[in-house]
């Protein structure tokens, strides 16, 4: 049988397990529930932990001390639940630690409601802790890629030795699609993490010492110069995105995750009524795909970001197009989603 | 089917919302007075009520629980619900929650259900989905079901499919599944649930059981 029935969250949680995840700590809060329950059982029956921690704040610290270790681990939680784990996925950029944090989106500020948005943005591309650090944050757009870029999360996480967020909304995570679990591609995991605390066995006596505190402020310049280094190789090398219907368009949509498939209807749509629009999807908003989208809007009529927020990423639009085009805005918050039919209205309006 | 009142049953995700809201239109076409509750309280994102409109212009009477759609994440079911012991000339579906979890609420109606003559309780099969893959785990699942319910399968309902992306060989698969686990459990299976362009592909006489014809209503047109 190649395929299964699963809901992106059961996607999540099943595709890290392939991955060789045998941590998970949560905390519950819809609509991710889904993958802490699927991981309670999972866990168990191949041989790994499950811990469901008293508060986010714990869960996180839990995968900072597995990752210390140098084992895959992850956590999950939605938008209040991941404001919780700020401080903790600072503290585990500064110890420079692998883990796979997912955040299925809801509706905020504050607890906001458990219908599905695009309003983290910020939180998950600035760094929603302190400090000059980032997290590499995949966008999936449907079950089948959200579990793909799961298995993908982990392999680079622990190239990296860095934070790696899947940003979903709760429709990613709640949707019911065919997924080919056999199609996704697990990398061997063979980076031999000599700076995990495991020991002293393997390294001549000499002890490994995970830790985020520099007192001598020259040092912990270098750190983050370090760190920042890094951050550059990353965005060379890791920066993913989609294009789509763009060679004759003459109206760029760009949308990540679940607003990017309305903006395929709406782009269906727009073709049935001779409109030439297309879709730039990223696949990573951070790093996002600054120069490919620069060369996408070179001659557009119109950019327009579309989102589930009241316009966060089209920040990031704006700095891509540096002016070469009008970049505009459009979207629905809160937890309502939008139709294809309002983003083919508001193209009519500004083309 | 004698009794008046059905409960449709099942794993997470295994497709019951939209069997009973097909069966509650196909009841209604046919001139019965029905009733749906969606007893399925934990469900935030796809459930009944978001086709009160199109089920109560069916002339389905639709009791939801009394939360849903509003986005608030208290499971409440609906004083409303006792009031189908009394109205006694119409049919009832019940579309409980997913996995034994979901089917705790139906425990406190088991003793009303029972002086109301009892109720065909159809467990729901997609063998496609996660945790129901073989006969064993499918047939564990179900007695916890019915442990929890306080009710007892009468019969399975051949759910098979991959959404959009279902064929009849899906169907033919899970045709073969639904049996095995009847045979275990002693009964036997009475639907299949299929869209109608699956069931037009279909062979007739190639799956058992009768059809309910799904119209995948909570589908938007962006998805799959």
């Amino acid at each position: 049988m190649a395929k299964v029935l699963m809901k992106g969250n059961e996607a999540i949680a099943e595709a890290a397990i392939l991955a060789g995840c045998r941590f998970y700590f949560g905390y519950p809060i819809t609509p991710q529930n889904e993958i802490p329950e699927y991981m309670s059982r999972r866990m168990r029956e191949v041989g790994g932990t499950f811990l469901q921690a008293e508060s986010e704040v714990a869960a996180i610290n839990m995968v900072y001390g597995a990752a210390g270790c140098g084992k895959r681990v992850m956590t999950s939680s939605s938008s209040p639940g991941i404001s919780l784990k700020q401080e903790g996925l600072s503290y585990i950029a500064g110890a420079e630690l692998p883990c796979v944090v997912v955040n299925m989106v809801r509706g905020g500020p504050g607890l906001g409601g458990i219908q599905p948005a695009q309003s983290d943005y910020y939180q998950a591309t600035r760094g929603g802790g302190h400090g000059d650090y980032r997290m590499i944050v995949y966008t999936p757009s449907t079950v089948q890629e959200a579990a793909e870029m799961v298995a993908k999360a982990f392999t680079v996480a622990d190239r990296y030795r860095i934070g790696v967020m899947i940003l979903g909304d709760g429709m990613i995570g709640q949707i019911m699609e065919p997924v080919d679990l056999e199609a996704i591609k697990v990398e061997p995991e063979n980076t031999k993490k000599l700076w995990a605390t495991t020991g002293t066995d393997s390294k001549d006596g000499k002890r490994s010492v995970v830790n985020s505190l520099y007192i001598d402020p020259n040092e912990l310049e270098v750190v983050n110069q370090r760190l920042e280094a890094k951050y550059d190789v990353i965005a060379a090398y890791e920066t993913e995105y989609e294009e789509y219907m763009l060679d004759d368009a003459d109206v760029m949509l760009v949308a990540y995750g679940t607003t990017a498939r309305i903006c395929k209807s709406a782009v269906a749509k727009a073709r049935e009524e001779g409109i030439k629009l297309g879709l730039f999807r990223p696949k990573t908003v951070w790093p996002f795909p600054y120069d490919a989208l620069a060369k996408a809007a070179e001659g557009k009529k119109a950019v327009i970001s579309v989102e589930m927020s009241l316009g966060q990423m089209v920040d990031d639009v704006r700095i891509a197009v540096n002016g070469k085009c009008p970049v505009h805005f459009t979207g629905r918050t809160g937890g309502v989603i939008p139709t294809p039919k309002e983003i083919l209205d508001y193209v009519k309006e500004v083309r | 089917m004698a009794k008046r009142m059905t409960v449709f049953c099942g794993n997470f995700g295994s497709g019951k919302t939209e069997l009973a809201m097909a069966y509650a239109k196909q009841l209604a076409k046919q001139g019965e007075r029905v009733t749906l509750v969606d007893m399925d309280f934990v469900n935030p994102y796809f459930t009944s009520s978001h086709q009160r409109e199109e089920l109560e212009g069916m002339g389905v009477r639709l009791i939801g629980p009394r939360y849903s759609t509003t986005g608030v994440d208290v499971p409440s079911l609906s004083p409303e619900v006792f009031s189908v012991f009394i109205q006694k000339d119409a049919k009832v579906i019940f579309d409980l929650g997913g996995d034994p979890i979901g089917a705790v609420a139906m425990g406190s109606l088991a003793s009303r259900i029972e002086q109301d003559g009892g109720a065909e309780m159809l467990f729901v099969l997609n063998p496609y989905r996660p945790l129901v893959r073989d006969t064993k785990s499918a047939k564990d699942l179900l007695l916890s079901i019915q442990q929890e319910s306080h009710l007892t399968a009468t019969a399975i309902v051949n759910n098979a499919n991959l959404g959009a992306e279902t064929q009849a060989e899906h169907l033919i698969y899970g045709d073969g599944a639904a049996k095995a686990l009847a045979d275990e459990m002693g009964i036997t299976v009475a639907y299949f649930g299929a869209t109608k362009e699956v069931l037009e592909s279909l062979e007739k006489g190639a799956v058992s059981g009768e059809p309910i014809v799904v119209e995948r209503l909570n589908r938007q047109e962006w998805m799959l």
